[in-house]
Parts: C-alpha cells; sequence; structure tokens
C-alpha cells in the first residue's frame, strides 16, 4: 500500500479523553493574554467597572460565539473536514462558501507566523531568570535596552546580534513541529493535560507569594498588594459611560476565549457526533476565565504597585502588556528573595500557555494539509514548519520597522471579527437557527437555555457588527492610512501586507486545488 | 482597596469558581 493510499484509509484522529479535549480547548484560549494583556486592559479601563462590560460580553458574545464554534466543528468533523472550508461547504451549499472558510486557515497561520516568536521570548526569559542573566538591571530603561538587544535591534554587553534570539525561536518553532507531528491525542492532549496544571499550580503559587508580600517597603507602606488589587477591582462607574470601556471589554473577551480564530471547529471536529459540546465548552471557558481573572488579574499588576507605586504602575500599564511583563517583573523579581525562581515559573509559565496557544492554531492548517491533499502527519507537520520559518524571518528582522504590529491587527483584531461574523451568518442564518440549535444541543448535558436562541440569532451578529464598525472607526482608518506611522517604515508595512494578502490568496487556490478532486470532497456521507 | 473594590472582586471570584466547580464536577460524574 502506497503512503498516500495508507493515509487517505486511515481514521480521522479522536481525543483520547473528554477532560483532555477540555483541557485542550482551554489551553488552546489561556495565552499569554490572560496573565499580561487582561490585567492592564482592566486598569487602564476603570478598573472594577472594566468587569460590568467584561461580564456582559462573556455572556452575550463569547459564550455563546464559543458554542456556534464548537457546533460548527463537530458538524464538519462528521463529513470529515477539520478545517471551515469543508464545514462551510456543506452547511451552505454555495460555491463561494468554501472560499470564505479558507479565512478560517489563514487567520491561525497567521496568528502562528508572528505568536511563535514572541513564545520564544517568554522560554527565552524563563532561561535569562534562571541564570540571572538581566540580573543587575534595576530600572526600567535598562530593561528596554535588554530586550532590544535580544531582539537584535541594538547591540550592548547583553547581546552583540540576534543570535540568542533566533536559537530560541528555532527551538520553540521546534517543540511546536514534534507536538504538531505526534497528532491530537498523543501531541497537543498530552502536552495539555502537562501544561495545563502546570500553568495553574506556577499561578497559584505566583499568586500566593503575591498576596503575602505586603507592602514590601516600609518607607512606602501605601505601595503594597492590596492598593494593586484596589487598582483593578476599585470601581469607577464613570467609566461605563466611555464606548472606549466597551469597547476594550468586548475585545478582550474575543482574545481571551480565541473565538474567530477558526482553531476551536478544528478541536471539535475530532469530537463524535453525538459528544457534548455545551458542557465541555462551558467548561473550557470557566477553566479560562479562572487563569485570566483569578490569577492573571492577581500577579503583574498588584505586584508592580507593591513595588513601583501608582503612579508609577499606570505609566507602566498605559505602555501595554509588553513593558509590564517584559520590563517591569524582571525588576521586580530581582527585589524578591527567591527572584530567580519565581521570575523563572513565571516565564515558563507564559511559555506553557504561548505554546498550548500555538499548537492550537497550527493545527487548523495540520487537518487542511492532512484531510484535503492527503499528506502524511508528520510530513504536515514539517510543511508547516518549513513554511512558518519562512514566513517568520521579515517577523523577525523586520521588527522594529513595526512588521509584527501590521500583522497583529489585520489578523488578531480585524480578521478576527470578520470571521465570526462570516461564521455566525453562516451557521445561524444560513444553514438556518433551528439547525444550528438542533446541532449545538444534540447530545448536550446539560440543558442550553433558551434566551440563548435569540442571543445567538439577533444579539450576537448586531454586537459583532457594532464591534467591526467601532474598531475601523477608532483604528482601522488609522492603520490603513499609516497615520503616525515613520515615513522609513512605510515599505515594511506594505511588506507585511502583501504577506498577509498572499497568505490568504495561496490558501483560497489550496482551497480550489482540494476542490478539484471532487472525490475526495463528495466521499464521505454522514452516518 | 475599597469595599467596593472588595465586593466586586469576591463576588467575580464566586462566580467563576462556581461555574468551574460546576462544569467539572458534571464532567467528572460522566
Amino acid at each position: 500500500m502506497t503512503q498516500k493510499n495508507h493515509a487517505a484509509q486511515k481514521p480521522r484522529e479522536k481525543w483520547g479523553t473528554r477532560i483532555g479535549l477540555v483541557l485542550a480547548v482551554a489551553g488552546n484560549a489561556i495565552g499569554l493574554g490572560n496573565f499580561l494583556r487582561f490585567p492592564v486592559q482592566c486598569a487602564n479601563n476603570g478598573g472594577g467597572a472594566f468587569m460590568i462590560p467584561y461580564i456582559v460580553a462573556f455572556v452575550l458574545l463569547g459564550i455563546p460565539l464559543m458554542w456556534i464554534e464548537w457546533g460548527i466543528g463537530r458538524f464538519g468533523g462528521k463529513y470529515g473536514h477539520g478545517t471551515t472550508p469543508g464545514m462551510f461547504h456543506y452547511l451552505w451549499k454555495h460555491p463561494l462558501a468554501k472560499y470564505l472558510g479558507a479565512i478560517g486557515i489563514a487567520i491561525p497561520f497567521g496568528l502562528v507566523v508572528y505568536y511563535t516568536y514572541i513564545e520564544s521570548w517568554t522560554l527565552a526569559y524563563s532561561v535569562f531568570s534562571f541564570t540571572g542573566k538581566y540580573f543587575g538591571i534595576q530600572n526600567h530603561q535598562g530593561m528596554v535596552d535588554f530586550l532590544s538587544a535580544y531582539q537584535g535591534k541594538t547591540v550592548n554587553g547583553y547581546f552583540n546580534g540576534i543570535g540568542t534570539a533566533y536559537l530560541f525561536f528555532l527551538i520553540t518553532l521546534g517543540l511546536n513541529v514534534w507536538i504538531l507531528a505526534r497528532g491530537i491525542s498523543k501531541g497537543i492532549e498530552t502536552l495539555c493535560n502537562i501544561a495545563l496544571p502546570m500553568i495553574f499550580v506556577f499561578g497559584v503559587i505566583l499568586l500566593v507569594r503575591v498576596f503575602t508580600l505586603g507592602a514590601p517597603d516600609p518607607a512606602f507602606p501605601e505601595r503594597n498588594v492590596w492598593n494593586g488589587l484596589g487598582f483593578i477591582w476599585n470601581p469607577d462607574f464613570k467609566a461605563l459611560a466611555n464606548a472606549k470601556v466597551w469597547l476594550a471589554a468586548t475585545g478582550q473577551i474575543f482574545f481571551t476565549l480565541s473565538v474567530g480564530f477558526g482553531a476551536i471547529q478544528t478541536y471539535a471536529s475530532y469530537l463524535s457526533k453525538k459528544d457534548d459540546v455545551v458542557l465541555s465548552g462551558l467548561a473550557a471557558s470557566s477553566a479560562n476565565e479562572f487563569a485570566e481573572v483569578i490569577l492573571g488579574g492577581s500577579i503583574a499588576i498588584p505586584v508592580t504597585v507593591a513595588f513601583f507605586g501608582l503612579i508609577q504602575t499606570q505609566q507602566i500599564a498605559a505602555g501595554g502588556s509588553f513593558d509590564l511583563g517584559f520590563f517591569a517583573m524582571p525588576i521586580i523579581f530581582q527585589k524578591l528573595p527567591w527572584g530567580q525562581f519565581f521570575g523563572t515559573i513565571w516565564f515558563f509559565l507564559l511559555f506553557l500557555a504561548g505554546i498550548t496557544s500555538s499548537v492550537a492554531m497550527a493545527q487548523p492548517l495540520m487537518a487542511f494539509l492532512q484531510e484535503e491533499f492527503k499528506i502524511e502527519r508528520k510530513r504536515a507537520a514539517l510543511i508547516i514548519g518549513a513554511v512558518t520559518f519562512f514566513c517568520m524571518q521579515p517577523v523577525i528582522f523586520f521588527l522594529k520597522f513595526g512588521f509584527l504590529d501590521e500583522m497583529d491587527f489585520w489578523i488578531g483584531t480585524f480578521g478576527l471579527v470578520v470571521f465570526a461574523i462570516i461564521e455566525v451568518i453562516i451557521f445561524i442564518w444560513l444553514f438556518g437557527s433551528k439547525n444550528a440549535w438542533k446541532e449545538i444541543t444534540l447530545g448536550a448535558d446539560i440543558p442550553l437555555p433558551k434566551i440563548f436562541y435569540p442571543i445567538m440569532k439577533y444579539i450576537l451578529p448586531a454586537y459583532l457588527a457594532i464591534l467591526l464598525g467601532c474598531w475601523l472607526y477608532q483604528d482601522g482608518i488609522k492603520v490603513l492610512t499609516m497615520q503616525g506611522v515613520p515615513p522609513e517604515n512605510y515599505p515594511y508595512i506594505w511588506f507585511a501586507r502583501f504577506m498577509l494578502t498572499g497568505l490568504l490568496g495561496t490558501t483560497i487556490i489550496l482551497v480550489r486545488i482540494a476542490w478539484q478532486k471532487p472525490h475526495l470532497i463528495q466521499r464521505r456521507i454522514p452516518s | 482597596m475599597t469595599p467596593a473594590g472588595w465586593i466586586f472582586m469576591l463576588l467575580c471570584w464566586t462566580a467563576i469558581v462556581s461555574l468551574l466547580a460546576f462544569s467539572f464536577s458534571r464532567i467528572f460524574k460522566k
């Protein structure tokens, strides 16, 4: 039997256990954003009052969209399709459907291209914490220079080129490829069964350490952990009148649950047709919220307030997630007893959160190559590794010209919402709301409250359309017209756009090629 | 932290832990 025929006749992979699936979906959702982006967003947008729009968005947008994606995924899986081109093909019998589904492969793969690089920084910083490489740098500017030299933007006494960053990038990419090559159960499920408990244990250790700090400097008693928690939780209800706060909270729900990525559908496609999706989706979401609100909200910002005070923490939070994670935290670890240990587990926690997300984002392309092109699993993983390596070069070498930021806006902000709107329209409106409801509730272990029917049909698409409109108005025009971008960066920004267009175009062409082999697409009849 | 901040934090934490306990207990019961 040839390798090709062997691959064609192999049954689809399955999850080993249900808890393994829930941990894998939770691992997909729990990423760097839970520990760095959430506390910064919370602190910058009204503290405790931020949680009101956050909860509203969780109930009206996050959870319904998550159930929709689980439903679409399990539906596609029974036709032998683990990616959205095949899923949309059966949901909406229109020639355009499969091409719209191509976005659900291009988006997660585009994210892999730059996310894996950021993920490699966390691994590097974990090693640097263990060896104490940055110990001795006691101020913010020193840490900025340290990261800048690590990224190859400048040269200093710590790094004389991009070699170290490149080495960690290769290790991270190699680990991702190795896990993907091992498959769904032996690779991704095993990783998440180990990584998720470790994330929670490390998170709780760090939380206990932070909560027992009190006021570390007796000269500044107001710099304490409780004031740090207050910075996040004290409600400023005036902030609720600000549309930006609602937009930020909704965006955070999108990122944190990893909806609109195309990855949940692929994971859910490995379910059996009567496996529950309602309870599993709820369990994965609640695990994500635990990691984000309880762990993520209690570590970085409170400890920063305890060491730097409220005013400086406000400046750090205004600088964004990287300022908090890569500049402030390393300085804090130097002031803590056992700082090397806490620094090591903090950055390793971030790395684990990152890798469980990056393998999930690469899996749609894996499934596409395996199922639609009959490429054997290990070969598909190597192809993905090679393409990621190739596409990541400009991200690494043009970082200082805004290449990564440009990709992040079009994929990580704009693309997610556009794809979410497309999938909601196809599943709820074109496949039919009653069919969609039946599909989601099939085999459910808990009853799905009927209130979610009108939410999915009317409120969710309206919510998404408003979100997209607001983002386009607030940031889209600015990014599109390159406002505030130095003219010397223009060629790199255009190159990023060209690469993104090429990525989407190539995926569409691959879908077209796959669909020119109708015997491969139409052969699967659901039982 | 203000009393309102404490109440808000504890409410959110309770809701999340309850949701987590409910969903995982149902999964393990199966």
